[in-house]
């Protein structure tokens, strides 16, 4: 049996850095020195790529799939999450609607529905200079009769910096 | 590999759409400039640009998530003022948005927000059934009043789950309770044998972006990969810990009998 203590300060003090970025420091030396100073700026890129889904038979017993990637790139670690506020995870085309939900899942994880509330893909992930997410879909078939169509929804992937 | 950029623009890897800063803490009296958020498209394809200010919700996990209520987004739009809020973006081209911090909310000293920055390609034709994307941007802006704001909280619970194959997570649940920013700092995590011999010390907290929002709760994660001895996994009663959350601003100590993992 092995106990684990954890000792923590108040969650809290709010004592944040000003925001004025503040010059380097004079770079003249005695000696003749010269300074180098090269600033990195933060920044961060979320590129998803649209997935077409192949074997849209209705009433297949195989659902649905595609894969497809996003590309992060990020100066800060960061968190990556996935929604659908337009359609709440179901495919549509016009009116016509599928009753089951489209479902996702990273790399080789289990298939989650997409649905409106945000949801996390990859948690506190570091700094990276291109990380490519494979996310996975599938659209459940068996018992779905729709009309004829492009059915499409839109993912959308929500990038922001984050704790480590 | 960076791809050329204009002189005075920033700089984009190739085939990406983003946006620069990621986050920045401002200690001022508004109104105040933040500086321009840059937006840049640097893949072949145009992008439909939204921008709009945002208060930001915090999850369990930490992650900062756009409060997309009506309600909401009128309020952020008395807090943040944006020089522009829909534009194109050809491909190979940037844009920059003037931000501004206009007042703070209600009753306030502080305000977490985002300015959110929604990306969607442009004419592309879609071959058949299938699921569009679109990029979504929160660059991060924690403002607070100039003096010795102090958020309140502290640690509510501690409990350990199964990570990856031999890995045990320590999950340190720090809950703020005041209405200020805070961030946790100083979080330390000691392991001990049953005859109280140390076999695991880390720290947490104490970064950047280690923030917990104003009435928010995060868990704050600590992986131990090393070989604890077997036992089977026995918490200590996690309300016996919430109560304990009146002791904010001291070092709190709990202790929580815990072993590896059998499946690990």
């Amino acid at each position: 049996m092995t106990f684990v203590r954890t000792i923590a300060t108040a969650a809290a003090t709010a004592a944040f850095a000003a925001a004025a970025i503040v010059p380097a420091a004079d770079a003249a030396t005695g000696s003749g020195g010269q300074l180098v100073t090269g600033t990195v700026l933060s920044a961060i890129t979320v590129t998803p790529t649209p997935v077409i889904l192949t074997g849209m038979s209705p009433g297949s017993a195989t659902p649905a799939s595609g894969t497809g990637t996003v590309a992060v790139t990020s100066t800060d670690c960061y968190t990556l999450s996935v929604s659908d506020a337009t359609n709440n995870g179901f495919l549509t085309f016009g009116s016509n609607a599928f009753t089951a939900r489209l479902q996702w899942k990273l790399g080789a994880g289990t298939f989650a529905d997409l649905v409106t509330a945000s949801t996390t893909v990859a948690a506190n992930q570091p700094v990276t200079l291109a990380t490519n997410h494979s996310i996975s879909y599938q659209q459940p078939l068996a018992g779905q009769n729709v009309p004829a169509g492009a059915y499409t929804t839109t993912a959308t992937f929500t990038g922001a910096s984050s704790t480590c | 590999m960076l791809a050329a950029a204009p002189a005075g623009a920033v700089s984009f890897p190739p085939n990406t759409f983003g946006a620069a800063p990621t986050a920045r803490f401002l200690n001022a009296r508004p109104p105040a400039t933040l500086g321009p958020l840059v937006v840049s498209n640097t893949t072949r394809n145009g992008y439909v640009v939204r921008v709009k200010p945002v208060f930001l919700d915090q999850r369990l996990d930490g992650a900062f998530e756009p409060r997309l209520t009506a309600a909401a987004e009128r309020s952020a739009k008395r807090v943040l003022g944006l020089s522009a809020t829909r534009f194109a973006l050809a491909a190979g081209q940037q844009q920059a948005v003037q931000v501004r911090w206009l007042r703070l909310p209600k009753a306030s000293r502080s305000a977490a927000m985002a300015v959110l920055v929604e990306g969607r390609q442009s004419g592309r034709a879609q071959g058949g059934s299938g699921v569009g994307a679109r990029a979504v941007i929160l660059s991060l802006n924690f403002l607070q009043l100039p003096g010795s704001l102090r958020g309140r909280g502290g640690l509510v619970a501690l409990r350990a789950e199964q990570g990856d194959k031999r890995q045990i997570v320590l999950l340190s649940r720090i809950r703020n309770t005041s209405r200020e920013l805070g961030r946790a700092r100083l979080g330390r995590v000691v392991v001990h044998s049953a005859t109280g011999r140390v076999v695991s010390r880390r720290r947490w907290g104490g970064q950047k972006l280690s923030l917990v929002l104003a009435g928010a709760t995060v868990d704050f994660p600590v992986k131990i990969t090393m070989r604890l001895p077997a036992a089977a996994i026995a918490l200590g009663p996690q309300s016996a810990l919430a109560a304990n959350a009146a002791r904010a601003s001291r070092p709190s100590r709990w202790w929580v009998p815990t072993s590896y993992p059998p499946s690990g």
